[in-house]
């Protein structure tokens, strides 16, 4: 398993009362698999991708990343397992505003020590998302679906294990968003890549191989497509 | 750590974003050429002094006191050396015939071939060597200028006319600010009785000049004699003493210019603070990021560490720089306090010191706020919050740093542990009381701002609490800029009113002294002819106190246990007889007699301060030397005498029927109703009264004005570069604040809001920032010169609220003006711009 998540809460604490975001949940996922998180807002979705990537921490529960217990490490040794394990993509892409397309796609390979080899994978990758001839163009000179390719190259540099993905077309008009989606699982199929989605898009959810729904900061369906197609 | 990609990382970063620190790195420049420019000129000013104090005195030894020099000491400096000249110096009016009018003169009579080392500045060069060898006097070239004299014109002085010989340039080793008071007129000493200005009683000082051999050991000779000097009241100064002398009254100036440049460099350090704090939170997006991404904690602070020591360090080379340039202005400056050219030449250890000084306190202040860096979760870049970065407790540390580098750099100056450390105190103080007001403004407005009061009003005072305020930076910086402002305009304001005070409604203004006893009547027959009103005309017999308590003076002067002080011992009694004690007077210990009636004890009456000086009390016997006659007293009471008007007081005062037949002259106190009556009145004492002086509290007064200005224009030239670096960070701050504006400003247009609405919620906004920090720093300076002036310069404290006034319709002004000046960049840009780069 390539992450693994048991009994986990998190509980915010209020001036009156508490607030439970998440509810005692428990998954697992394999690797190379791909998973769709969705639910209405406020479900806890985002709060649980965070959990997962080693963002925040649980209030109670356990958390396994790519064989790391992440919800019991300190801050820089999370850093470390996201550095060589983790990539992202955000709703609001999410780049450096001071670095270039290029630079935004070398750092995290740059961030590893391996300086060297970046700026040849990082043009490669820039060309893979389409976007060979914008190589200095700063965050603010690109448009949004050309921002989330940036963010998708980005994700993809360090050749992550598992992928983590918060509403990445939610965004991008239609016509980009599926430019974006296809890159996306073109990607993740090339690389090997377990990827999980937060999503209230059910179209782009049901490209995965499972749906997880969450309600009130509780699973109320976990439901795997591709043993439904393959029925 | 990953240093590689930390470097490369800060370098990218920081591309786009130089200018926003631009104003970060000007504030630091100024406060560190500030440092640099006072410590270079301080370095060249003490190793002047080490050159010039020899030619300064223009001997190897001076003795001097208000009497000649004993024959008894005499022998003793006859044996030191052969090359000796003698001078005698006296306050005199004089009267020049060819413009009619008279002066009052610092008048040197000197014999010999002084000065031995430097040069009497003279026009034409030869009077100085042939003024001794008639009846010639050289003038004091300002006084020429102001009468239109000439050489060849004429002044009198007492019974003589001089013919003027030559000008004077230089008031020859006039260091203190006393030679302002009274122009200098050099005559040859020999001339001196024939003039008829020494008198009994006359104000004369008497010094003599010695060269001796360059392998005398003075210092030695004087250690041997000091007591027996002393025990005459002559004083022995040599080159060191007064080397010592110099150096003691500059390092006092020097003190002062150099705290003013430590206030500057921590406003300076204020707008570092701040603009690291806001650069930090237009930062936690990307540091949020790199988180994410991998980074650890301490390398994202190593990262805007990295920047701003950089940075920091490049403002304090510039303001090195510019220090080094500025201390060339400082001697213009400093012009009218310096007895020499001072020469300029590059001072390494003032460079060093103000370098390592710029750098510890920026990085110091540059800390507290990165710290924060180091806690940005990478959370952020899942949530957009505003919620605030929590403190490290680190900062603790950083603040305890602070303090001890300031206290560090206090001692340095003053060397004293209490001073530095009070001051320090005076410091934190003053930023915890406006920290304070700017705590209290926030929870203030948040807690009662009326919900019904206009949109507006609303937004505006909102903006002092709403997240990203910049009301603690604001209040902190324009407070303390303009406490400083104010302090200097009521201390002038409080120095001159208490000495105009002195002469007015009914107060007298002009006092007459050298008045013969004989000419009594006639002094009273010319002040009455010019319908001025005789407030005071009384005698004075001048006296020696020859023994108290059944012992000798001498006596006294040997016993090593003695309490009384010396001033008091030594000092030439000027004593008045009455019958009624002065109305001012107030009588605290005994009953004042005012007639004596022979064959009683002679019951005299003394001042509280001279009782305590010869620690005596009533009963005590006091035995007077009045010019020969031994007389016996006792003290019968104590008063405390009231000096602040105008009018002759007395320590020692005698009861009728005992000092009439003595020796004596006459003080006569009047009040002129204009300057034309003074100068008029001044003219006719002169010509009948020849060794008659009249002081004028007019003349007295331009000529503290003066010294006044002068001082006030140092330290205006001082305070200029606090307030230019607090107008600085002040835009600094604005300039900074105006990106955390974009997103308010850009929203409320896109609904609607015209831009004279946001014009208007923006002034509301810097109106109330202005006027609570102007508010704030005036109170501090009214507080701060109540004390200065009841305890240093122990003056009356009258406010004049005009100015201060004035200056907080200023501050408020510019305050606002910045602040729209700055909006007016968010105000113009389109909305779909901002929002795109938001």
């Amino acid at each position: 398993m390539i992450l693994e998540a048991k009994e986990i809460f998190k509980i915010y604490k209020g001036v009156n009362k508490d607030l439970t975001v998440l509810d005692n949940i428990n998954f697992q996922v394999a690797k190379g698999e791909t998973l769709s998180i969705v639910g209405p807002s406020g479900s806890g979705k985002t709060t649980l991708l965070g959990l997962c990537a080693g963002l925040d921490k649980p209030t109670s529960g356990l958390l396994t990343l790519a064989g790391a217990p992440i919800s019991e490490m300190t801050e820089n040794e999370k850093a470390e397992i996201r550095n060589l394990k983790v990539g992202f993509i955000f709703q609001n892409f999410q780049l450096l505003p001071t670095l270039t397309a290029l630079e935004n796609v070398m750092i995290p390979l740059e961030l590893q020590g391996r300086a060297k080899g970046a700026r040849a994978k990082a043009i490669e990758l820039l060309e893979r998302v389409g976007l060979s001839g914008r190589h200095d163009h700063y965050p603010s000179q690109l448009s949004g679906g050309e921002q989330q390719r940036v963010s998708l190259a980005r994700a993809f540099s360090n050749d992550p294990e598992i992928l983590f993905a918060d509403e990445p077309t939610g965004n991008l008009d239609e016509e980009t968003g599926l430019i974006v989606e296809n890159l996306l699982f073109d990607l993740n199929k090339e690389k090997q890549t377990t990827l999980v989605i937060v999503t209230h898009d059910l179209e782009l959810a049901n490209k995965t191989d499972r749906i997880i729904k969450l309600k009130g900061g509780k699973i109320v369906s976990d439901q795997s497509l591709k043993t439904a197609a393959s029925i | 750590m990953n240093w590689p990609i930390i470097i490369k990382t800060a370098i990218r970063d920081s591309r786009k974003d130089r200018s926003k620190l631009l104003l970060f790195m000007s504030s630091i420049v100024l406060g560190v050429a500030a440092l640099v420019a006072i410590n270079s000129f301080n370095d060249n000013l003490v190793s002047d002094i080490e050159t010039q104090s020899k030619s300064l005195l223009g001997a190897d030894m001076t003795v001097g006191g208000n009497k000649p020099i004993p024959e008894s000491l005499i022998a003793s400096l006859d044996s030191l050396t052969t090359e000796a000249s003698s001078e005698v110096e006296l306050f005199s009016m004089s009267y020049l015939p060819s413009v009619s009018e008279s002066q009052f003169v610092r008048l040197k009579g000197l014999s010999g071939g002084f000065p031995y080392y430097g040069n009497l500045v003279t026009e034409p060069a030869s009077a100085a060597d042939t003024y001794q060898t008639g009846r010639y006097a050289l003038v004091d070239d300002g006084m020429m200028l102001q009468y239109g004299l000439q050489v060849g014109d004429s002044i009198k002085l007492g019974e003589v006319t001089f013919p003027i010989h030559g000008r004077l340039m230089t008031a020859f080793g006039s260091v203190d600010m006393g030679s302002s008071f009274a122009p200098s007129v050099y005559i040859s000493g020999a001339e001196v009785a024939a003039t008829e200005l020494i008198q009994p009683g006359s104000l004369a000082n008497y010094k003599n000049y010695y060269k001796v051999e360059s392998d005398t050991d003075l210092d030695a000779w004087k250690e041997e004699r000091k007591e027996r000097f002393r025990n005459e009241s002559m004083r022995v100064t040599t080159v060191e003493d007064q080397r010592e002398n110099l150096q003691e009254a500059f390092s006092n100036l020097n003190n002062f210019l150099n705290i003013v440049a430590l206030i500057s460099l921590l406003l300076a350090c204020i707008g570092v603070a701040s603009s690291v704090l806001i650069y930090v939170k237009t930062k936690v997006q990307s540091i949020a990021i790199l988180r994410c991404l991998g980074m650890r904690g301490e390398e994202a602070f190593m990262v805007y560490f990295l920047q701003i020591f950089v940075l920091g360090v490049l403002s304090v080379i510039v303001g090195v720089a510019i220090g080094s340039i500025i201390q060339v202005i400082l001697p213009i400056v400093l012009k009218g306090f310096l007895p020499y050219e001072v020469n300029m030449t590059m001072s390494y250890s003032a460079m060093i010191k103000g370098f390592l000084m710029g750098v510890v306190i920026t990085t110091l202040f540059a800390l507290g706020p990165l710290l924060s860096v180091r806690n940005i979760t990478p959370l952020k870049t899942l949530r957009i919050s505003d919620d605030p970065v929590p403190s490290d407790p680190l900062r603790w540390l950083i603040y305890l740093l602070i303090i001890l580098s300031i206290t560090g750099f206090l001692y340095s100056l003053t060397g004293s542990i209490l001073d530095s450390g009070l001051f320090t105190l005076g410091i934190l103080a003053a930023f915890l009381i406006l920290f304070g007001v700017a705590k209290l403004v926030t929870w203030g407005v948040r807690k009662f701002l009326p919900q019904n009061a206009s949109f507006v009003l609303r937004q505006g005072l909102s903006n002092l609490y709403r997240p990203n305020n910049q009301t603690q930076t604001l209040i902190v910086s324009i407070g303390l800029g303009t406490g400083i402002l104010t302090l200097l305009f009521i201390l002038q304001g409080l120095i001159l009113g208490n000495v105009e005070g002195m002469g007015a409604g009914n107060q007298p203004n002009m006092i007459v002294f050298g008045i013969e006893a004989d000419q009594k009547e006639e002094m009273e027959t010319i002040t009455k002819s010019f319908d001025m009103p005789v407030i005071q005309h009384v005698p004075v017999v001048t006296m020696e106190l020859a023994g108290w308590q059944g012992r000798t003076k001498k006596d006294w002067l040997q016993d090593t246990t003695r309490t009384a002080s010396r001033w008091a011992i030594n000092r030439e009694a000027r004593v008045s007889y009455r019958e009624e004690m002065s109305p001012d007077d107030e009588l605290i210990e005994g009953v004042y007699t005012g007639v004596h009636n022979g064959g009683d004890s002679i019951m005299i009456s003394l001042g509280e301060r001279y009782a305590e000086g010869l620690d005596v009390g009533i009963g005590d016997e006091l035995v007077w030397n009045v010019q020969g006659a031994v007389i016996k007293t006792y003290v019968g009471s104590i008063r405390k005498i009231n000096f602040r008007k105008m009018e002759s007081r007395f320590f020692i005062l005698f009861p009728t029927g005992v000092l009439e037949d003595a020796p004596q002259f006459m003080i006569l106190v009047t009040k002129s109703p204009d300057k034309q009556v003074t100068a008029d009145f001044r003219n006719a004492v002169v010509k009948s009264m020849p060794s008659a002086s009249v002081i004028d509290l007019g003349s007295i007064l331009v000529t503290l004005n003066d010294i006044v200005t002068k001082v006030s224009y140092v330290i205006k030239f001082m305070a200029g570069f606090s307030i230019l670096i607090g107008l600085i960070v002040l835009i600094s701050s604005l300039f900074l604040s105006k990106f955390q504006r974009i997103r308010e400003s850009v929203l409320l247009r896109t609904l609607g809001a015209v831009e004279k609405k946001i014009y208007r919620i923006n002034a509301v906004e810097y109106a109330a920032l202005g006027s609570l920090s102007a508010l704030t720093g005036i109170m501090l300076a009214v507080v701060g010169s109540y004390l200065l002036a009841k305890f240093v310069f122990n003056l009356d404290f009258n406010l004049s609220w005009w100015p201060i006034l004035g200056i907080f319709v200023f501050i408020v002004a510019l305050t606002v003006l910045i602040g729209l000046l700055n909006s007016r960049d968010v105000v113009k840009r389109s909305p779909l711009e901002v929002l795109r780069n938001v």
